[in-house]
């Protein structure tokens, strides 16, 4: 009998901990209400910000009607009258093949330090115990399941073997996602630091095309090449991927 | 015995498949060094220098310090910049998106427009943007804007399509079956059930956006990036030290209060 009530009493309390009640009492059904206030409050806010944004802005005066016009007319040179004058094809290629390997040393040497940094971040890989793809990858180590590593521990595993034979193949895919991602990142940072900094590869010939030969036409050659590679990097990154899933 | 064997196989395949993947990898690492002529090993050997290079000259001083309410002034522009770049662009991209994914598109030749429409911007580099706006816009804050906005509302557009698609299939077709018009359906169903995945790609595009605004900043002369070629040209270096140290303070801090409203709202 007691039992009885202690189980009724149980679920009473359960049933009220499952249901939001309203001041008078009524069990409020629309689920998930607050979180969608709260949304619009961030985006009203991000708006806001915005719109004070466009209204202080310093424009120096400019015209916005006939700069967009020109903007437009030069755009049409670049996208549909690509030619190079100051460049080879040949040199271009080979241009983005040393923009292609900045990325690709880049996401290596990133790769490997943080592959590294990564097992000692995870906390569930416990050792008595350093940028952005390490945060993935800890991450990722520690969304795999926690069996796995506990039977190994259990049969007497040290650390490298569990890393070996449970962590890697489980979180690898995700690791390869990661990886190429920030490669692709890479990438086009890769040709925006050549461009803003001088540092060398694609970027660089497009900014000497553009800001001191003034060549609408190589420029538009340039860029068909970079949205090329970038398209084809997309492609094998997804193909990759998908292997490795 | 058979499975022994299967077994066995399976790590041979594994292993196989590992090797390949090394030695793609090491190849790829060698060829880019021969490439670029990157020696890692003088890479690697180099950092103390670079520390005890840094502790000489990346100092802030009491110059740099007298210059702290112009740089924040820049900080400040570029933060907005990001901002209001990522809010309009998003505004854009949400109807284009609303064209171009499967469930609420008018019909197949608009997706198909919209999707090489989005395509098309987001892989022209925003460094060609920016460059060809310094023609017609020259040195005014309206480059920065627009190179942004195109890349933004690229990558935005194909981000939205994904989320609406992969969220709001199920209650599409609900509401559909119960006789809602186009317009009750985007906003009684998509937009309810997508917004908190529209707003982590809004918050994640204004990160991103605040570290390539210091990018183009340096190619179109405004904001913070501005501020830093300046003065690192000028071989100021305490003052364009205490430049980088501002904007990784601006990005933690963005960084931390996005994590922050990503978990209230997820």
């Amino acid at each position: 009998m007691e039992a009885t009530a202690a189980v009724t009493q149980n679920t009473k309390t359960d049933l009220s901990q499952l249901f939001r009640h309203s001041r008078d009492g009524k069990i409020v059904i629309r689920a998930q209400h607050d979180t969608i206030g709260q949304i619009w409050l961030v985006l009203l806010a991000l708006s806001a910000i915005a719109v004070l944004g466009f209204a202080t802005f310093d424009y120096k005066e400019i015209d916005l009607a006939a700069a967009l016009q020109s903007t437009f007319a030069n755009a049409r040179i670049v996208f549909f009258k690509p030619a190079l004058t100051y460049d080879t094809a040949l040199g271009c290629l080979y241009q983005l093949l040393v923009t292609f390997c900045l990325g690709a040393l880049s996401t290596i040497l990133g790769a490997v330090a943080a592959l590294f940094l990564s097992l000692l971040c995870a906390r569930n890989l416990s050792r008595p115990s350093v940028v952005n793809v390490t945060k993935a990858y800890a991450e990722s180590i520690e969304e795999m399941d926690e069996g796995t590593i506990e039977a190994l521990k259990a049969s007497g595993a040290n650390f490298w073997q569990i890393v070996c034979q449970a962590v890697w193949p489980a979180t690898v895919s995700y690791m390869v996602a990661w990886t190429f991602m920030r490669f692709e990142i890479n990438f086009t940072n890769a040709v925006a630091m050549g461009a803003a900094a001088g540092a060398g590869g694609i970027g660089y010939n497009l900014f000497m095309a553009g800001s001191f030969y003034l060549d609408l036409n190589e420029m538009g050659y340039l860029t068909y090449m970079i949205v090329i590679a970038v398209v084809l990097l997309e492609m094998l990154s997804t193909r990759i991927k998908a292997k490795v899933k | 015995m058979k499975m022994v064997k299967e077994n066995r196989d399976m790590f041979r395949e594994r292993n196989r498949s590992w090797l390949l993947a090394a030695t793609v990898v090491v190849g790829l690492y060698i060829a880019s060094s021969v490439i670029t002529e990157f020696d890692g090993i003088a890479g690697i050997t180099a950092i103390p220098k670079v520390i005890i290079w840094i502790a000489e000259n990346l100092v802030p001083d009491a110059k740099a310090m007298t210059r702290l309410p112009k740089i924040l002034k820049q900080l400040w522009e570029t933060t907005m910049l990001s901002i209001s770049v990522t809010m309009a662009a998003a505004v854009c991209a949400f109807f284009f998106a609303l064209l171009g994914a499967n469930i609420t598109r008018v019909n197949g030749i608009v997706k198909r427009i919209v999707r090489t429409i989005a395509a098309f911007f987001r892989n022209v580099p925003d460094v060609v943007w920016a460059i060809l706006l310094m023609f017609s816009f020259g040195q005014n804050i309206l480059t920065g804007f627009f190179a942004l906005f195109f890349t933004t509302f690229g990558l935005l557009t194909r981000a939205f399509i994904e989320t609406i698609d992969e969220v709001s299939a199920s209650c599409v077709e609900a509401l559909t079956a119960t006789g809602a018009s186009y317009m009750q359906i985007i906003f009684q169903g998509v937009v309810p059930s997508a917004v908190s995945g529209l707003m982590t790609w809004i918050l994640y595009m204004i990160e991103t956006n605040i570290r390539s605004s210091t990018l183009i900043g340096m190619l179109t002369a405004t904001g913070i990036g501005y501020a830093f070629d300046l003065y690192y040209k000028r071989l100021e270096y305490p003052t364009a030290s205490l430049v980088v140290l501002t904007i990784v303070v601006l990005v933690i801090a963005i960084e931390l209060l996005s994590n922050k409203i990503r978990k209230v709202i997820l």
